[in-house]
């Protein structure tokens, strides 16, 4: 377990049911036509965003991948939707790649089919090696990550921290007497002002849309 | 800010592939009225 370290945020698997595999061998790629004949990899390996998590399920994402990760293939997270005429089966896998061989790690399947049982876990590990490595071939549609791209860290938090502290905190930097000095017509009045004005141009414009009349120069 | 969250999806901090976090809710109302006042 110790040897896959990969950061989850808590919040993503909160609801899912964690069932890791406690010991995992270095995986040969065997050939299984199992998944492949119930998920072929057209239906099932296009890139698509990462999956969306909305009231703590995972939704029906695609086989997703990091970016900016060096190696050939990419290690990360991967979801692979199973499609049965029951019922429908999330598995989330982390793959690590290393000298051409991935890695698999169970970690969280989201829904249960009696049809859909493996005979061990080995055969379940060794058909999504295969899956994610044919799949990881594949030519995706906008280009894709980049391996070795510069990533800019732009401190995008720091940002929000700072912008709060200077203006919404408890004894902010620059108080209202100092924002009013600074915005000259920015009081308050005025900016409620500022907000009826929009409000009231949108929704003219929006009747102006709706009803296709040319009037709405006459109210502004 | 709460409001403007729920009444468009945009306004929400999302993270992007690599689960890095985007730009706060704050952030994003901020830029947006900036453009409106000054135009840009």
């Amino acid at each position: 377990m110790s040897t896959f370290a990969h950061t989850t945020s808590p919040r993503l698997f909160a609801s899912c049911r964690l069932d890791p595999l406690p010991t995992l061998p270095p995986l040969a790629l065997c050939r299984s036509s199992w998944l492949h004949r119930h998920c072929p990899p057209s239906s099932c390996c296009s890139y698509r965003s990462p999956p969306t998590i909305k009231d703590g399920q995972v939704q029906p994402g695609r086989i997703c991948s990091k970016a900016g990760i060096s190696s050939f293939y990419q290690s990360g997270q991967y979801v692979i939707p199973w499609f049965s005429s029951h019922r429908s089966l999330f598995m989330r896998f982390h793959a690590t790649i290393v000298d051409s061989t991935i890695f698999v790690l169970q970690e969280s399947c989201l829904g249960r089919d009696p049809i859909f049982e493996f005979d061990d876990d080995d055969s379940l590990i060794s058909s999504v090696a295969e899956i994610i490595k044919t799949f990881l071939n594949e030519k995706r549609k906008h280009g894709g990550s980049i391996p070795g791209h510069i990533v800019i860290y732009r401190d995008r938090e720091g940002g929000h921290d700072r912008m709060f502290k200077d203006y919404l905190a408890e004894n902010p930097t620059y108080g209202p007497k100092i924002f009013r000095r600074r915005f000259l017509f920015f009081h308050f009045e005025l900016i409620c002002c500022m907000f009826i004005n929009i409000i009231v141009v949108v929704k003219l414009w929006f009747c102006f849309l709706g009803t296709g009349c040319l009037g709405i120069f006459s109210y502004v | 800010m709460n409001v403007v969250e729920v009444h468009d999806d945009y306004f929400v901090q999302k993270r992007n592939a690599a689960n890095v976090l985007a730009l706060s809710c704050f952030q994003k109302i901020t830029a947006a009225m900036r453009m409106l006042t000054y135009g840009l």
